[in-house]
Formats: structure tokens, sequence, C-alpha cells
């Protein structure tokens, strides 16, 4: 019989197209689950905000205005400029790689305090000196007056206590008009 | 109500300390006023030299490829400092690419685009919008134009086949012709 | 022609400083009272003579004369009638002349009283005083004159001059440029001429240093015919300063009050070691100590003064005040550093004489903690010193430009701050010479425990940062020692005389200015000191995009965005309000309106913010006008500032504590109080 010999070559066909039908279904199926798991733009859900690219913005300084922190200058540039930072961000770059970037790009006038390399470390070190610095001076200062000490005009107020007899004396001195506690 | 004052006290010598004292504020005052004067009278050039040999510098333009002034020489270079947010760098660049269109072709002249304090994004749209075809580069840490003193854009810098800078410009071109007029200053 | 009589009467003064000077050493020499009479008369004549020459130049500003370049530069015909007299001080030529016209008033009214005129110390300040205004009249008429006029020559040119050049003719334009929009505001009125006030006073104390050291006089003469001038100095130095503050706060300053750009702190320099003299000359003026240290500190107030304005006029910051670059710069400096170099020559031949040394027992006596104080102040003072010119110096040495921001100021100075806030607390307990530690101590333990119910407070609070509950505890500390001694002495003494606490309250304050004017201003720079802390360490801010209607939570607030209200019925700016309802925590409702102002000459916007003042905290609202603003949506910057509102009310207690000491006193001294013998 004819037929019949075509018969399992017909259900071989019909299966092989099955068999890609369905393969092709479970293409499609898996695409879309891949779609539906890894959305096309490519970022996190969140868009950045305002805030968070001020937060780092405060840390800049407009490279063309004298003095102006990044997050209040209004010139195109800066513009631009909080634009990529907010395209960073949205990269899930951190705060030092963003600084570190710009740094690189326009140079150290953008920084609010200069890296600590050679001669800026002057600037770091010098206030701390300063105030021990003048301590010490006070302290020596204190000293040698007093070795030196030689008693001078006015009388010694005596300090505010709780004796009466004392604060009748203060208010008695103030009240007769010589001033004498500044 | 002059206070009494020991006799001895009217001829004491300087102690040590106050010599200490007066040494260190003479080298605070004596350095601050020369520094004042150093600054002020660097702060007088506010441009370069023309006649001097131009300063050398590298720029990686934003395709990639890295261009070095030397290795320019025995053509004519004009470098234009120009930035995104610049509202008279908008015009100037239509008549710095119609210019370069017709000189390109000689192997002549070398046109480069120095991107002053700008993002990359902003700066390749410009260059698209106005179909610039010479190279543009970003000046990395502002340090060309540090180098060639750039106050502002647009400004640029006339450099002759021998590396010597010829001519300055600070502000737009009005026309194509006064940049055909600036190129020709190279000859001179 | 009125302008020209201005530049006589200006070149007159030049020269009435020159006979001053000239006739002062004369009769000095030939000791002539007759000869020094007109050295006296010569220096007050300047005063008149410039007066007329500001009052020209207001004259032309007032009537609009822009062919007088000065008058095209700095205004226009649209402005208001305040701004147009501002304009005075606007540019860098009237601003020198109104400095000039200072300076000849505050030495007028110093000379003006013939019997205070004294044979040793006046002619010497006659001769310094000007010495300094001779030199800046001469830089104003012959570098920055205001009196120069615009002529259009052959050449199609046009160049400012003098006198008609040849072959030219005078153009005047028909409007002006008018002042930058931002200037637009009280600010502008008051806070240049208090700060010029403050720092022009202080040539009266310094002349008589400068005059005291010449003639050898170490004692305190010098300090009691200057005083007055100090305080006044120090009290418009003071003003200045917190109005500068205020206008940035009002307008410019995007929430904050204090920016720590380098011209700022070039005035603040001034201030501080303004504030060490003053304590420093009170010492010697009652206990005649501190003599090296009064000298040293108004000689270097006084350079300071000078260099700031050098540095500010020069070009050499980098700042958003500075003025354009001049050629006065080399001139400017030239004077600054003789003036340093003369004075400090003088200082160090006459140190030893000064020498005074007082008997500190302890470290702890009051002498030894205003040693503390000075050096204190004197520290801060280097610190904002390097901070100023540490970028100059960097870029001369390494070429690399860098900036020192305002973390640098306070990250260095805060702490040396806070110490002198708690010796402000802990001085007024301690006494001279003999005072322990323990003794201080005992005086000094119930107010530390009633001071500690802040921190306490604070904590409960839920305040984190540490130092702000330090800061708060100093501050508090020193408001509660003073109100402490002043409601003891004052209750004690109600007691004793029977009168009512208020009477004896007044009574105290009046018979005692110096000392409870001081305790005054010591309140009022612990309340300022408040309102620093609320804003340095507790204020919030955000931006945020607001679609019409829309609300957003910030800080307990609930902002709601209503709408904009366009008025473009002004002539040269278009004014657009935007309205934002706020609801506060506790249920209030009220509206702000944060204002954009565009220009049109200009093509400049001026955002004036909408503001909430309450003692407890500020709401401050701004627009960002980079972004598009319209009904239907907006972009707002919105801080709140905490405790805000004590700064400025601290200021005006300061104000009223220093006019308390200045007040004069009668000659005759009250009695006792009757009944207070034991």
């Amino acid at each position: 019989m004819a037929e019949e010999e075509n018969q399992p070559d017909d259900r071989a066909r019909g299966a092989a197209v099955r068999r890609t039908l369905r393969f092709g279904a479970l293409l499609i199926a898996l695409f879309c689950v891949l779609m539906i798991v890894f959305p096309v733009t490519a970022d996190d859900g969140d868009e950045v905000s305002d805030d968070e690219v001020n937060e780092i913005a405060i840390q800049l300084y407009c490279p063309i205005c004298e003095n102006v922190p990044l997050d209040v200058c209004p010139s195109q540039a800066c513009a631009d400029w909080r634009e990529l930072i907010r395209q960073m961000l949205s990269e899930g770059k951190s705060e030092d790689e963003i600084i570190t970037y710009f740094t690189e790009q326009y140079g150290w006038s953008v920084l609010p305090m200069p890296p600590k390399v050679g001669l800026n470390w002057l600037i770091y070190v010098l206030p701390p000196l300063i105030s021990i610095g003048g301590i010490i001076v006070a302290v020596v200062v204190i000293r040698n007056n007093r070795k030196t000490a030689v008693p001078q005009r006015g009388e010694e107020a005596p300090v505010q206590t709780d004796h009466m007899k004392d604060y009748l004396e203060i208010i008695n001195r103030d009240l007769s008009g010589k001033d004498d506690d500044a | 109500m002059m206070p009494e004052h020991s006799a001895g006290e009217t001829k004491k010598p300087l102690t040590r300390t106050n010599w200490v004292l007066f040494v260190f504020l003479g080298v605070v005052v004596i350095g601050l006023f020369v520094m004042i004067g150093a600054w002020m009278s660097k702060s007088n050039d506010t441009t370069l030299e023309v006649g001097e040999t131009a300063l050398d510098f590298s720029l990686t333009s934003f395709d990639g490829e890295e261009f070095t002034l030397s290795d320019a020489k025995g053509k004519v270079v004009l470098i234009n400092v120009w930035a995104s947010w610049c509202v008279t760098c908008d015009d100037e660049s239509f008549m710095l690419q119609q210019v370069w269109e017709e000189l390109e072709p000689s192997g002549d002249y070398l046109f480069l685009g120095i991107d002053y304090v700008d993002t990359e994004k902003p700066a390749l749209e410009f260059i698209s919008s106005h179909g610039i075809t010479y190279p543009n580069g970003p000046d990395l840490g502002s340090s060309i134009s540090k180098k060639y003193m750039v106050s502002g854009v647009p400004e640029t810098f006339l450099v002759d086949r021998e590396g010597i800078l010829r001519a300055i410009k600070i502000g737009p071109f009005e026309s194509a012709e006064e940049v055909l007029a600036f190129l020709s200053r190279a000859d001179e | 022609m009125i302008a020209n009589i201005a530049i006589g009467t200006m070149a007159i003064a030049f020269i009435a400083c020159v006979i001053a000077i000239v006739m002062a050493i004369n009769g000095m020499r030939l000791r002539t009272p007759a000869i020094l009479e007109s050295s006296r008369l010569a220096a007050l004549s300047s005063f008149p003579l410039l007066s007329f020459s500001v009052a020209a130049l207001l004259f032309l500003l007032l009537t609009n004369r822009f062919e007088y370049a000065f008058v095209y530069e700095t205004s226009d015909t649209f402005m208001p009638i305040y701004l147009k007299i501002a304009a005075l001080w606007g540019g860098q030529e009237g601003s020198l002349l109104f400095w000039c016209w200072l300076l000849s008033m505050f030495i007028f009214f110093t000379l003006i009283n013939k019997k205070e005129f004294d044979q040793q110390l006046s002619p010497w300040v006659v001769v310094v005083s000007s010495v300094t205004l001779g030199f800046f009249i001469l830089l104003v008429v012959l570098l920055e004159n205001p009196f120069l006029r615009f002529f259009i020559n052959m050449n199609g040119e046009v160049i400012k001059s003098l006198i008609q050049p040849p072959y030219a003719l005078q153009a005047t334009p028909d409007y002006g440029m008018g002042l930058n929009p931002l200037l637009n505001h009280l600010g502008m009125v008051f806070h240049p001429p208090a700060l010029y006030l403050g720092f022009v006073a202080f040539i009266i104390p310094f002349s008589y240093a400068i005059a005291a050291l010449i003639t050898g006089q170490d004692g305190d003469l010098w300090i009691r015919k200057s005083q007055k001038w100090t305080l006044a100095a120090w009290l418009f130095l003071t003003i200045g300063l917190v109005l500068g503050s205020r206008w940035a706060y009002d307008v410019l300053g995007w929430g904050g009050y204090w920016g720590w750009d380098p011209v700022e702190v070039s005035a603040l320099m001034p201030w501080l070691t303004g504030t060490a003299f003053l304590h420093s000359s009170l010492l010697q003026e009652k206990r005649g100590i501190f003599k090296q240290w009064s000298a040293a500190l108004i000689i270097l107030t006084f350079c300071l003064v000078i260099l700031g304005t050098f540095l500010t006029r020069s070009g050499l910051l980098s700042s958003v005040h500075a003025f354009s670059n001049s050629p006065i710069g080399p001139y400017y400096f030239v004077f600054t550093a003789l003036m340093l170099i003369s004075s400090v020559i003088l200082l160090g031949i006459r140190w030893s004489k000064l020498k005074t040394s007082f008997e500190a027992r302890s470290y702890f006596s009051r002498e030894s903690l205003f040693v503390l104080n000075n050096l204190l102040f004197l520290a801060i003072f280097l610190i904002c010193l390097i901070g100023v010119f540490f970028p100059i110096l960097s870029e001369l040495v390494t070429g690399q430009q860098i900036n020192v921001g305002p973390e640098y100021y306070k990250k260095a100075t805060g702490p040396l701050f806070a110490l002198l806030f708690a010796l402000m607390a802990v001085v007024p307990l301690s006494a001279w010479s003999a005072s322990t530690g323990k003794k201080l101590g005992k005086n000094l333990w119930k107010p530390l425990v009633i001071s500690a119910l802040i921190p306490l407070a604070a904590l409960l609070l839920h305040v984190k940062d540490i130092w702000a509950v330090v800061a708060l505890w100093v501050v508090g500390l020193s408001i509660v020692v003073t109100k402490y001694d002043f409601i003891r002495s004052t209750s004690i003494h109600a007691k004793i005389g029977h009168i009512s606490v208020f009477k004896s309250g007044i009574r105290l304050l009046l018979q005692n200015r110096r000392k409870y004017g001081a305790y005054i201003i010591h309140v009022g720079i612990a309340l300022m000191g408040l309102g620093v802390i609320g804003i340095e360490f507790f204020q919030t801010q955000s931006q945020v995009t607001l679609k019409q209607d829309e609300s957003v939570v910030f800080s307990g607030y609930t902002l709601t965005y209503k709408g904009l209200i366009v008025d473009d019925s002004h002539a040269d700016r278009e004014i657009a309000s935007s309205v934002i309802e706020v609801r506060s925590s506790n249920g209030n409702t009220f509206e702000l309106h944060p204002i954009r102002e565009f220009y049109y000459s200009s093509n400049q916007s001026n955002t004036i913010p909408g503001l909430r003042s309450t003692p407890v905290d500020d709401l401050y609202i701004i627009l960002v006008d980079w972004l598009p603003i319209s009904s239907q949506g907006a972009t707002f910057k919105v801080y709140r500032n905490p405790m805000v509102f004590w700064l400025w009310t601290g200021t005006l207690v300061l104000i009223f504590g220093t006019l308390l000491a200045m007040w004069p006193k009668k000659k005759t001294s009250r009695t006792t109080a009757q009944g207070v013998q034991p």
C-alpha cells in the first residue's frame, strides 16, 4: 500500500514541525521572560533625584564662575555638569568615582579644598599647629609674667560669691559709678 | 592717671622671646608682601607672546585619535578653543567648518578644536549638529587652556609651519573671510 | 561745571592735608600753639570740601547725567532713588571718594573740639590721619576720578577725560548701564556704608597710637581719647558684617549667610583683631597692663583695613565681591607696605618701654584669661590670613589654581570660636590676680549645672552631633553666667534697698554702663552664636520640581505649589511670583511667595525667596530660575534653617549693649544706694 508507506514520513514531518513550533514557543516565552527581567533601558528602576545630584554637586565648584558651588550655579556649563553627575549616578558610580573623574577632567580648581599633595599639606597642617602654638604661647606668657610680676594699680575685685558682704561691696561699687569690672 | 612705672623697666633689653617674635613676624610680613608683589607683576602678562615657539601639547580627540602639536610641523595649525555652552562659538564653528572644507584637501592645514570645560554629551551634540569634521577633543584637566592662558571662549591660536605662534584671536570670528585672513598671517 | 568745582574742592582738600601736616610738624618743632591751631583748622577743612564733592557726585547721579562715565556705569533712569544714591559706592571711583569723605568726617569730629586738642598727641594725630587722607585723595583725583566724562573724537572713538580734549565733543548716552539687578535691595544702601564707617573709624585710634609711640608716652591717655571712636568703629564694623550677612541670606546666598569668600574674610580679619584690641585697650585703661598688646593690635587692625581694601580693589582675590582690575594696585600696595613697616619699626623702638607685667598667680586669673582671649583671636586671624593667601601662593609656586573653601575655615576656626565662647562665659566669674582654678570652679558650678539643661534637652530631642551639643552648652553657659550675675546683683540690691527688682536693675545698668553694656554685648554674641549653631549643624535642604497642586513633605512641612502670578506692569522688569501653600506639622497653614524678577535690558534674573521666620526655625523657599517656571510646574530649593532668627536678634541686643556702654557719663556720680550699709 503506497499510502501506508507515506504515513510514517508525514507523521515524522508533522512531529518535526510540532517540535519546531514548540521550540519556537519556548524561545518566545524565554524572550518574554528576559524582557521582563532585564528591561531594555538597563538602569536601576529609580530615577536619580535632584537631591542626590546636589549632594555631590555641593562638593564641587563651578569651573568658570568665581567661588560658586555647583549646586547653585545658574550657567549652562554647570547645568551640563549636573546632568553628567546625574548620568554617572544612574550608572551606579560612587561619589568618590564621580569626584575623581571631575578632578581629572577639569583640574583641582573644581574642588573646594586642594588634594593633600606637596605644598597643599600646609593648608591642612598649619591650623592645628597655630591653635596648639597659641595655647603654648599663652602658657609661656602667663608663666613669664608670674616670674616678673609687678603689683599694678586697681583694687582687687572680690569674686562673685554667695557671701552677702562681698556682694554688697560689688553693688556699692557699681552704684558709685566706678568702673572696674569690665 | 598715669600708672606708676618701675624705673628699671624702661630700659629693659629685648628678651629672647621678643626677638623670636619679631623675626617670626618679619618673615611673615615680608613673605606676604613678596608674594603680593610677585603676583602683581606676574598678572600683567595675560596673554602669550606672539612670535615665540608655541607650547607643545597632546590632544586625544573624541574619536580616540591622538594629535601632538609638534608632530604637525610643516602644516599651518589653527587651534580653536570652544565649548558647547558658549553662545558665540555657535556661529563661529560654521565659519571654521566652511573654511576647513576648502582647505583640508591641500593637506597643508590642520584645524584642532579644544573643548574647554565641557561635558562629553553636549560636546558631541554640538559637533554633530554643526557638521564639524576637523578633530576635536576634550581639554583634560584644562592643561592646554592653562598653557595658552585661555581666559574665556572662544579663543583661537595660529601656529605656523615651524611651530611659531603667529596670531591670537580673542572672541568669535565674524566671517569666513576673517578666518582666511587670520590664517594668512602664518605666511607673513 | 559742578563737576569741575568738585574736582577743585578735592584738590584743595589735598592741599589742606599737606598744609596740616607741615603746620603740625612745625608747630611742634617751634612749640607754637598758633601754628598748631592752624594745622588743626587745615585738617578740619577737608571735611566740608569733600562734602561738596560727594554732594556733587550725588547730584549728577540723581539727575541722570550719563555723560559722566561713573554715572553711566552705575546708574540708569529707571532705578529707584535710594538705589541711585547707593550707586555712589556702586563703583570703584565713587566708593573711593566716599571712603575719603568718611575719613575726613572722622578727622573732623575728632579735632573739632578745641579744648581736647592737646600739644603732644593731637598734632601727631593730625599728621598720621592727614597722610592717610592725602594718599586716598590723590588716588581718587589722579587715578580713579569719578568725574570723567565721555567724549567722541574724529576717529569715532569714545574716550573718557576730565576736560574736553582737542577736536572732540561731549557724548551723552541716553541711558545708563545701571547697577546689577542683584544689588537692588536695601542691603546695598546700608551694608557698604556701615562697613566703610567701621573700617575708616579705626584711623582715629590708630593715629592716637602712633602719636603715643612717637612721643614716647606709655600711659593710657591715647586710649582714653580715642576710646569712643574704637567702640564706634567696632560697632559699625559688626553691623556692616551682619548686614552683609543678612543681605546674602535675604537674596543672594541660597539659604546661607556667610560664604567664607576671600573678600568676606578680608573684612572679618580687622574685626577679629579689632575686637581683641577693644578688650586689650579696656584692660590697659583699667589696669595699666597689656600696653604692648594694645599698640600692636591697633596697628595690625588698621593695616588689615588698608590691606583688606587693597585686596578687594586690586583683583588679587577671586571673588564675587571684587571690583574690576584697577591701576591703583601698585600704589596701594606700596602705601600699605610703608604704613605697616613704619608702624612696626616705631613699635619696635618703643617695645621695651611699653612692657608691663601683671601678677598672674594663677592660670585662671582674669589677666591670664585675657591673654588667652587675645591669642585665640590672633590664632583665628592667622588661620584666615593663610586661607586667603594660600591660593595665591599655590598659583605662584606650582601654577595650580586651587580653592580654600568654607570647610577649611569652619573646621579650623570652629573649635577656637567655641573656646572664645567658653571664655566669654568664664571671665565674668574670674577675679583679677588672685583666682585659682578652685575658686573659679566654685563660682562656676552653679551656672554650669543650670546650663547643663540645654545639652540635656538637645540629647532628648535626638540631636546626634556631639559637637552641636557641646556648642549649645557653651553658648548657653555664657548666657546663663551673665544673667545669673546680673540677677543676683539686682535681687540683692532690691531686697536691701527695698525697691522693686525692676528699678534696681535699671539703676545698676545705668550706674555701671560699661560693665553691663559689655554683659549685654556678650549676651548678644551668645545669641548670635545660637543662630550660627542652628544653621551650621541643623540645616536641611532639598531641591524638588512640583507640578501645579503637587505636594511634597520636607522636614515636617507639607508644601504645595499652587501656581504663578505674573506681573508685567513694570517698564524694566517682569515679576513672577509663585504661590506655595505650606502646612506645618502642628497644623498651621500659610503662604509663601518665592519670586523671580526678570530684567529686560540686561537679560538677567534675580530670585527672591519666600521666607517665614520664627524663633524656632526659618522656612526658606527659592525658585530655581535656570529650569522652567510656569503655572504648570516649577523647581524649588527649600531650606529649613533652625534658630537663625537669633543671629539677627542677637545683633540687635549687641547694638543695644554697645550704645549703653558708649553712653557718656555725667561728671557727678551718684552716692551709694540708701540703706545698703549692713
